[in-house]
């Protein structure tokens, strides 16, 4: 029965924006009214019996927030209705650790998506984000007892908040930008990670975050702490149904790389049409750490995003894939940033988007070497495919080179598909769309490749999805 | 090879022919192909040969549907089945394969998976075929991979990226094997093989219209290389039309003295 419903439901897992897995009806039990102000976060600060000093943190941010105008750079945000959004949203139910305890309306959504299944096989533990709230959580027994962490953020608040404390806002303070300061005021949900040192954890953790009601903004905060000479995958998928007015996702991720340890942290984003994607994401790599993004954007509105990662220790390593796909009235305005700030550091940036039907791209990334960081390499490669001529895509890379003895590269091209490719493929029995798929799915391969198999699968397919019908 | 073709249950298929009938094609406003007119049987091994811009390869462009050149007049056709307007993709599905003489390189596709779906799309039009699992497919592959001789990890690869010139016919040939057409017409399928892989390319051609039933058009410019192969007819092209058809003998003679006699007055 089990290994039935695994089956049919990992078929609709990251493709559920063209088999649109509907908005379940479903109750909450605290929703703050719309729009923002020092009442709705003290009344989310309330409901989470949080501690003063957090609290205080919110506020402090609240008044940072409303000094910040938003970015006159990137996508267009002129549309977002801010005081329209419910900035908190309690799902009815309180947490589970076991799958059956969760209501029966949000388990049929996420049935649907089939997140849970993913968990039994293939990961070492997984979380699931309904509206503002974590409803499920679990880690295998072997990990715990090796002093592994692996809460959602306010549960990890509640049970470390020393560790909480410390880390919380180290690397991306609420002062750093518009929306780290929204997520610092109104924050909810997200993951706590920490990895005690030696420890490998083999199998990825998952989380997945899920947006079912209208006119709501969530606004996880994840932590992730990899200790000296650790090791973790971390995993985040994330899905909505499709209403007329718009939402809004704005979440603010962690991470600390202590020395040797190694970080791979995965998106892959298909938020539905009208969601505003508007995520900060910064890593901090210390001695001999290894820092990778893989961050796919599939879906959303607007998207911008730009993971980034602090090369703070001698020889430590950073990475960032980062993988767009603009469709119609989408802007993916995405890439990634590296800051060397030790010597013998190196890092690559490689970044493909994929636009079409009048969708818009942008790679805009920052490479930095400070003076000092002697021997620094970096890397970076865009390649932008565009499928038809009202599709666009920009380029707006920056280079900050402070120190004389680095070695720098960078190369950027755009290309269509070709003619000759099309007619090629089709001599061998492809209908223009299929080839059209196939040549799309080459293209976004090297990507694609670092993917865990089954969302490798799942990427390609929704890719063919895309494509299908569309052409000529 | 692979038996699983129907052959016995639809024998009259078997003996339909690839008919090209008064065939005329334009590239852009230029008239290249001027009336030609040839027909293919099953398991026969026609040579096209001509000097450089005769129209060879505008005219197995056009059989195939190439946008960039137009039939402004003549017929195409299997049987009774004319496909002179057909999108380029329904001419494969009937059972047709151009093998190119610069194959385009696709990136990150691998021919291993690139050959299983345009297996399986043809197959869809081939009664009493299956759809191939990759397990399935893998052991076609294999099998094929060892008639052309290649390394296994061939499958693996990148569709003709960074390709060599001997490589990227090689692989035209293996996509033939695969897809077991029933007409192939095969552009310069010679340049680029090296003395060795030429024979094994010379032998699969013989053997696949012998067992299989394939007809075969093999165009050249380089009368010699073909000596392995025994032809059912050589027809010369020259200013877009046929203008010599024979068997061996004319082979021979363009072997000893060029095209110029034999086409002069035309060029």
């Amino acid at each position: 029965m089990k290994e039935k419903r695994t089956k049919q439901s990992s078929r609709s897992f990251y493709t559920a924006r063209r088999q649109e897995v509907a908005a379940v009806p479903t109750a909450h039990t605290f929703r703050t009214q719309a729009g923002l102000s020092k009442e709705v976060i003290t009344g989310i600060s309330e409901q989470k019996g949080e501690p003063a000093w957090m609290r205080d943190i919110r506020l402090a941010a609240y008044d940072i927030y409303r000094s910040k105008p938003l970015p006159a750079w990137g996508a267009d945000l002129s549309t977002i209705d801010f005081d329209s959004i419910h900035y908190y949203v309690r799902p009815k139910g309180s947490m589970s650790r076991s799958w059956d305890d969760v209501p029966e309306k949000i388990k049929t959504t996420f049935d649907k998506l089939g997140v849970p299944q993913a968990e039994q096989k293939l990961l070492a533990g997984s979380g699931a984000q309904f509206e503002s709230e974590v409803i499920y959580h679990s880690l295998h027994e072997s990990l715990k007892k090796k002093g592994v962490i692996f809460e959602s953020m306010d549960e990890g608040l509640r049970k470390y908040p020393d560790l909480v404390k410390e880390y919380f806002g180290n690397i991306i303070p609420a002062t750093d930008n518009t929306f780290s300061a929204l997520n610092t005021a109104v924050w909810s949900g997200g993951s706590f990670i920490y990895v005690p040192p030696g420890v490998h954890i083999d199998l990825p953790l998952q989380a997945y975050f899920r947006i079912n009601s209208e006119n709501m903004g969530q606004f996880e905060r994840t932590l992730i702490i990899a200790d000296e000479g650790s090791s973790v995958h971390y995993v985040e998928g994330c899905s909505a149904p499709t209403y007329s007015s718009d939402s809004l996702h704005s979440a603010v991720v962690e991470i600390f790389v202590k020395r040797g340890a190694r970080v791979q942290y995965t998106t892959i984003q298909n938020w539905s049409s009208n969601v505003y994607n508007l995520v900060t994401k910064r890593a901090i790599a210390y001695n001999d750490a290894e820092m990778f993004w893989l961050d796919c954007n599939i879906g959303s509105k607007v998207t911008m995003k730009y993971p980034s990662i602090i090369l703070r220790g001698n020889g430590a390593r950073g990475e960032i894939l980062s993988f767009a796909y603009a469709g119609k009235d989408q802007h993916q305005d995405a890439g990634g940033k590296v800051i060397h700030c030790a010597p013998n550091t190196s890092s690559k940036i490689t970044a493909r988007s994929i636009s079409k039907d009048g969708g818009r791209s942008s790679y805009r990334g920052l490479v930095k070497v400070i003076k000092g960081a002697k021997n620094a390499k970096t890397k970076v490669v865009c390649e932008a495919l565009l499928l038809d001529p009202a599709s666009r895509s920009d380029t707006y890379p920056t280079m900050d080179i402070a120190e004389q003895d680095v070695s720098v590269s960078h190369e950027a091209s755009v290309s269509s598909i070709s003619e000759e490719a099309l007619f090629y493929l089709m001599s061998r029995g492809l209908s223009e769309d299929e080839a059209t798929s196939l040549i799309v799915n080459g293209f976004a391969s090297p990507i694609v490749r670092k993917l865990p198999m089954e969302y490798a699968i799942e990427l390609n397919r929704l890719l063919a999805l895309e494509m299908s019908g569309s052409i000529g | 090879m692979n038996k699983k073709t129907t052959k016995k249950k639809s024998a009259p298929r078997d003996e339909e022919c690839f008919s090209v009938t008064d065939l005329h094609v334009s590239v852009g406003d230029t008239p290249i192909i001027r009336g030609v007119t040839f027909a293919l049987r099953p398991g026969q091994i026609h040579i096209l040969m001509g000097p450089n811009g005769s129209g060879k390869s505008t005219l197995l462009n056009a059989i195939f549907g190439n946008p960039h050149c137009t039939i402004t007049s003549g017929t195409l056709t299997i049987g009774k089945k004319d496909f002179t307007t057909a999108p380029v993709h329904e001419r494969a599905r009937a059972g047709l394969f151009l093998g190119f003489q610069e194959p385009a390189e696709i990136p990150g596709v691998t021919i291993g998976s690139f050959l299983r779906t345009a297996k399986n799309t043809i197959n869809e039009g081939v009664p009493g075929t299956e759809h191939l699992t990759p397990m399935a497919f893998a052991g076609i592959l294999k099998r094929s991979l060892q008639t052309l001789d290649l390394d296994e990890r061939f499958g693996g690869r990148s569709l003709n990226d960074g390709f060599s010139g001997g490589e990227k016919k090689k692989n035209e040939l293996l996509q033939m094997v695969v897809l077991q057409p029933r007409f192939a017409l095969l552009d310069e399928f010679d340049s680029g093989l090296d003395v060795d892989a030429l024979k094994v390319a010379v032998s699969v051609i013989m053997k696949t219209a012998a067992k299989e039933k394939t007809g075969f058009l093999l165009v050249s410019h380089n009368p010699r290389i073909l000596k392995g192969l025994t032809p059912s007819g050589v027809h010369v092209m020259a200013g877009g039309r046929i203008v010599r058809t024979g068997g061996s003998d004319v082979l021979k003679e363009i072997d000893k003295h060029g095209y110029e006699r034999l086409v002069g007055g035309i060029l």
